[in-house]
């Protein structure tokens, strides 16, 4: 492992927000919002917790493999996007996060976390089969 | 006990308009206008919903513009954007402000144009419309609106399933609807087949799982209890409106699959009524796909959960069956023009409740429900209406 790589206990200062996730996700890792009160997690951030609303949350590493819970192909596509392509929510040990798909998945398959794309400058997460 | 009445309802055709939002609107507020019989210095205030004119057609503080031109300037308007549940929204403030004696007299409406006649193709207003997903998080994956509603249904597919044959069947029936409903953009006799054939926009839906992309105005007037007898037309009673909303993005929702705001709004609304869902005659729902349409008539506890498909395919949901569902033809056959689409269906309910729709009547209904979605069902807006006494 790279020392230049960053973590989530280390560059995470305070509530998680926008940078951080964004930061992180390009460096290869899945940085979760978990709250310090109840210790609800999503996979994006809130300032407030979902479930409880406490302020206190933290960053948390989620994990880089999971389940596919749906997905679909999208052929109809919006402007700036061209050749169908596939999107999915993935349960990472039950916190949800939707990504794109690298290959072709249906629901209850197994996928790990593999690369970003960016659209107009803002990542987004890809995911691949486990073969 | 009655929060509010409608005394006067209308809208426009839905289907293609070349025409100003101002002019689209002021077609169907007139016509809610004449049928309540009010004079236009009655009106106390105007509640105007519209979702994308910004976006669409650079066009903004509709709500003094759209009064201006029906001479309502001077009173208080106010302007509602909540996604597909615009109108509804704005609906259930009017219900409120009569409700709550602030205002007597209330115009309550909504307009949108959606077609290539704002000079956007399919692929501009597909992303005109994916602005409703989350901006961060949703928007740079490229996840568009029918998407959205597949990630629902095929979870839906998955858990109870559900078929595409059923959902299939959903569009066929609100066609066969929509034959009489002459403010319909569609409405034809279609088979499971030719829905199945055609192409595929986000899998499992095909296109004609999806509704139109529609231009249209609805319109209706809102007046307290009190005031109804007062008015030409004949009152129809507001009795539950039901509101709450979910989490976004999508992935942060405990539960997608049930859509837990209209749930939970259509709890609040029947407890306002007094009713359950047993006691509802018809319902018009959110079918902005078919699948969505499966989904609401579960949330509304109309049939148990997971049910939707197979009560579909039976045919309980058509007009001759136990429970009509979307005797307007829906948002699939009507039309959905976004902001126009919540008062659309309370238009249909009160000419239904009053039993003036002819062909496409449901017989001696008393009590409907109308269920709205806004975005990716983080909006939603539940509305019981009674025959009045």
């Amino acid at each position: 492992m790279n020392g230049d790589r960053p973590s989530v206990a280390e560059d995470v200062r305070g509530v998680p927000d926008y940078d951080d996730w964004r930061e992180l996700l390009e460096a290869g890792i899945l940085m979760g919002s978990q709250c310090g009160s109840c210790g609800q997690t999503t996979a994006t951030p809130h300032r407030r917790c979902i479930e409880c609303g406490s302020e206190h949350l933290n960053g948390t590493e989620l994990p880089t493999t999971g389940e596919v819970y749906s997905e679909t192909t999208i052929n109809v596509t919006p402007t700036g996007f061209d050749e169908p392509y596939q999107i999915a929510i993935i349960d990472l040990d039950g916190t949800r996060l939707t990504a794109r798909i690298a290959g072709t998945v249906e629901i209850a398959d197994r996928v790990r976390f593999s690369d970003t794309i960016t659209t107009n400058g803002c990542p987004a997460p890809v995911f691949e089969p486990i073969e | 006990m009655a929060r509010a009445c409608v005394v006067g309802a209308g809208m426009t055709h839905f289907g293609v308009h070349d025409k100003p939002l101002e002019e689209l609107f002021a077609e169907a507020a007139l016509s809610a206008i004449h049928d309540a019989g009010v004079d236009g210095d009655e009106i106390d205030s105007l509640y105007f919903g519209n979702a994308m004119g910004g976006i669409t057609e650079n066009d903004t503080h509709l709500a003094p513009k759209l009064a201006s031109y029906l001479g309502l300037q001077g009173i208080p308007c106010q302007r509602f954007e909540d996604a597909c549940a615009t109108s509804s929204n704005a609906f259930k403030h009017a219900v409120q402000s009569v409700e709550a004696g602030v205002h007597d007299v209330v115009l309550v409406g909504g307009a949108e144009r959606c077609t290539p006649e704002t000079g956007l193709d399919t692929k501009e207003m597909t992303r005109t419309f994916a602005s409703a997903s989350h901006r961060t998080y949703e928007q740079p994956l490229g996840l568009t609106f029918p998407g959205v509603f597949a990630l629902l249904t095929k979870r839906h597919m998955y858990e109870y399933g559900t078929t595409e044959e059923q959902l299939a069947e959903v569009a066929v029936k609100n066609h066969d609807h929509g034959r009489y409903n002459p403010r319909a953009h569609f409405g034809g006799q279609v088979d499971v087949a030719e829905v199945l054939d055609s192409p595929i926009v986000a899998d499992p839906f095909h296109l004609m799982d999806c509704c139109p992309f529609s231009d249209g105005a609805s319109a209706v007037i809102v007046v307290s209890d009190e005031l109804a007898e007062s008015f030409r037309g004949e009152p129809v009673d507001v009795t539950g409106v039901g509101h709450r909303t979910d989490t976004v993005p999508i992935a942060d929702k405990n539960a997608p699959v049930e859509t837990t705001a209209a749930k939970e709004a259509a709890t609040e609304a029947y407890e306002q009524a007094g009713i359950s869902a047993d006691n509802i005659d018809f319902a018009e729902v959110h079918d902005c796909f078919t699948g969505a349409e499966v989904i609401a008539i579960e949330a509304l506890g109309l049939v148990p959960e997971g049910e939707g498909g197979p009560v579909t395919k039976r045919g309980e949901t058509h007009l001759s069956g136990e429970m009509p569902v979307n005797p307007s033809g829906g948002l699939k056959a009507k039309g959905h023009p976004i902001g126009a689409t919540g008062t659309a269906q309370i238009v249909e309910l009160t000419e239904q409740l009053r039993g003036e729709v002819g062909e496409r009547q449901v017989p001696d209904a008393t009590k409907a429900v109308a269920h709205n979605l806004g975005g990716d069902t983080a909006t939603a807006v539940v509305t019981v209406m009674e025959a009045g006494q």
